[in-house]
């Protein structure tokens, strides 16, 4: 049976942090890491790896050999779908737009607390200059053992993250600062869906992708703009043969309504976790993070959702009877538990690698006892 | 015409200040490290505010959102999960308000510098009681307006009771309100009402309802109404011709500067702009402010904005003597 017809398959959203043998430490404590991740998560000769960080790597060498651990992560803890973790990208946002003409970064600035992102401004039309995917997508797929799904950040998200030097000096003579923003921002939209959206996502569906994730958590930024994005989005996805996952999270999902029902995907991956109790129940008191679903069993939709059952912004590990009871109840106000994917709320980066694969194998153990519940 | 120019929320901090900021959130730097650092950062911005404007302003560099430091001290109240801050990449942590609020030890002076204030002409930033109220999570009050009054007397009382320990020689207060922008009832008006005479009373000095995000036109006349010395408005979010026609007996503060947009203004202009807002409104003052927060930007790009208040503010002088 493939992962479609799993019931509670399990799945990622994409991002780990940097496998521990990147980050800082002198070669033989990043040999050490090398060497306990590549026994637990069971990665093929990782003694390999040890050598070569003893012996001096190329980064570009030592990227692939995190992309292989990331993937070796997400199936030693039991994933159905995988990924490398992200290994590859710096951060979503600014790894697609290096990859894109006129976008020029302008610093960090804040996103919450004390974690900020490298902001960059458009100075002209936005056209892609190398793939920002293919490459891992195509080592990914030569090293997988589980089916994959390949995240990608979403032309709404890129486009609100970014400053705007250029599209907005066409409505300069519009006297309504509002109108002058939806109409730049609308420009800015379709321009990277055309420039670089459409022949990057065309590219990686002929290299064999069957599963794509748009990555899209800015979406409810501006709920006056939702429709015009669903009608881009399938615009922009039309006659690609994909299985197609929306991710949006740390949103108010009600403004996607009435509009995302028209919208072409498959899959709503949204965060969950973080707005719910970790108190063990099936009922609305424990389990207020997910009312929401309820909201789109009501309006039919048509799509599978993964509520995210896991929250990444905490070391607390989730027991396998939390991830289940936050299973079952998304099945019983989605009134179908094959409508209802085990995911976490975003990805993993900002949490270490002895938290993140605690929490992905509770993921897969809560997924099981849901399974049990209902069989 | 009187011309003043002053921040309308909190400065960017620097990449030093940020990665000094996650260090100690993960244990590996002390807390005073952090305060060390973010002092650093606030001494060089209070002399590029003082070179540059008329009120000098805590940069604010410690508060991880316009909230914390009252979720996080207020006897009542706890931090929860991230929510997103108005039409913005930014997240603030929901206030969720457990039971009666209440103070107890003083805290306001852990965010902020007030050694560096004294001595000058300081404007200060709080929230706005009501929103703060609209987006908190309540569980404890079953009267919502008590709430709305109980959260004006918390942050009323603490940022008073900082004045008084560092003698600080406040000339404004500002309640930051994109809620009162938003959307305003007759029941509300009244709390807003309640809320300003309250504040003013207590720092008596004058008292500025900033709001931002949302055209101002729909609730200025209330707003103005209410009490406050000065309204602010996002002229990035509000066309000047809806404000024709609203008798602005008093003061404006107009967000001329948009802190949401790294294209640097020219000062021409935004004097241009200013004028116009005020031959819509008949102001009786104008304080030029950016529309909000300037730490949606790059260090750099901020200072180059507040550099244009200032040179918008000579303008405008020029021309209206």
């Amino acid at each position: 049976m493939g992962p479609d017809g799993l019931l509670f398959r399990t799945q990622e959203v994409g991002s780990l942090s940097r496998a521990p043998f990147l980050k800082g430490g002198n070669t033989e404590e990043r040999a050490t890491q090398a060497r306990y991740w590549g026994k637990v998560l069971d990665v093929e000769n990782y003694d390999e790896l040890v050598r070569l960080i003893r012996n001096g790597i190329d980064q570009a060498k030592l990227l692939r050999w995190a992309s292989l651990y990331g993937i070796r992560f997400h199936e030693a803890a039991g994933l159905d779908v995988v990924w490398d973790g992200e290994q590859r990208r710096v951060e979503m946002y600014e790894h697609s737009v290096r990859n894109v003409e006129n976008f020029v970064f302008t610093g960090r600035v804040k996103v919450w607390d004390a974690e900020t992102y490298n902001k960059a401004k458009l100075v002209s039309a936005p056209r892609l200059r190398s793939s920002a995917y293919i490459e891992e997508f195509l080592f990914a797929k030569s090293k997988a053992r589980r089916e994959l799904k390949v995240p990608v950040t979403g032309p709404y998200t890129i486009m609100d993250w970014s400053f705007d030097e250029f599209f907005v000096k066409r409505y300069s003579h519009l006297e309504d600062p509002g109108e002058r923003r939806r109409r730049s921002r609308l420009d800015f939209l379709y321009s990277l869906i055309e420039n670089v959206m459409k022949p990057e996502l065309r590219a990686l569906v002929e290299a064999g992708a069957t599963r794509i994730q748009v990555d899209e958590p800015a979406l409810t930024t501006k709920p006056d703009e939702v429709r015009d994005y669903v009608e881009a989005f399938n615009e922009m996805v039309k006659g690609l043969n994909a299985t197609w996952t929306l991710h949006v999270c740390y949103s108010d999902y009600s403004l996607l309504l009435p509009h995302l029902t028209e919208m072409r995907i498959h899959e709503l991956s949204i965060e969950c976790a973080n707005r719910d109790t970790v108190e063990l129940g099936v009922e609305e008191r424990s389990r207020r993070g997910y009312s929401i679903l309820k909201t789109f069993s009501e309006q039919g939709v048509a799509f599978k959702v993964a509520p995210g059952v896991i929250d990444v912004h905490t070391d607390f590990i989730e027991p396998p009877e939390l991830v289940r009871d936050r299973l079952l109840y998304s099945a019983r106000l989605m009134g179908d538990p094959t409508k209802v994917i085990a995911c976490n709320d975003c990805g993993l980066r900002t949490r270490r690698w002895e938290v993140a694969f605690e929490k992905e194998r509770s993921l897969v153990k809560g997924a099981e006892l849901a399974r049990r519940a209902l069989t | 015409m009187r011309v003043e120019t002053h921040l309308s929320g909190n400065l960017p901090r620097s990449e030093v200040l940020f990665r000094l900021l996650r260090r100690h959130s993960r244990g590996k730097t002390s807390w005073e490290e952090v305060r060390a650092g973010a002092e650093r950062e606030t001494i060089g911005w209070i002399y590029f505010i003082e070179n540059n404007l008329t009120l000098v302003t805590d940069p604010m560099l410690l508060w991880h959102d316009h909230f914390r430091p009252f979720t996080e001290n207020v006897v009542g109240m706890e931090v929860n999960g991230l929510s997103r801050w108005y039409d913005n990449n930014t997240f603030y942590k929901v206030p969720v308000i457990k039971s009666k609020l209440g103070l107890s030890e003083p805290f306001l002076d852990r965010y902020l510098f007030p050694t560096l204030l004294r001595g000058r002409k300081v404007k200060l930033i709080l929230p706005d009681p009501l929103t703060m109220y609209r987006l908190s999570l309540n569980n404890g009050y079953s009267d919502e307006s008590e709430l709305v009054i109980d959260l004006s007397e918390v942050i009323s009382t603490e940022a008073h009771r900082m004045v008084l320990k560092w003698a600080l020689d406040v000339r404004l207060v500002q309640l930051t309100a994109p809620e009162m922008a938003r959307r305003l009832s007759e029941d509300e008006l009244v709390l807003v009402r309640e809320i300003v005479g309250s504040f003013r009373k207590k720092f008596g000095c004058a008292l500025q309802l900033h709001t931002c995000f949302f055209p101002a036109g729909r609730t200025l006349r209330s707003l103005l109404d209410s009490g406050a010395d000065i309204v602010g408005i996002d002229l990035h979010a509000t066309p000047v011709s809806a404000l024709k026609g609203v008798d602005v007996d008093r003061e404006l503060a107009l967000g001329v500067v948009d802190a949401r947009s790294v294209v640097v203004e020219e000062p021409n202009a935004c004097a241009s702009l200013a004028e116009k807002a005020v031959d819509a409104t008949g102001a009786r003052a104008v304080h030029l402010t950016a529309n909000t927060d300037l730490e949606y930007l790059p260090v750099e790009v901020a200072k180059e904005k507040l550099r244009v208040l200032s040179e918008c503010a000579r303008l405008l002088r020029e021309r209206w003597t």
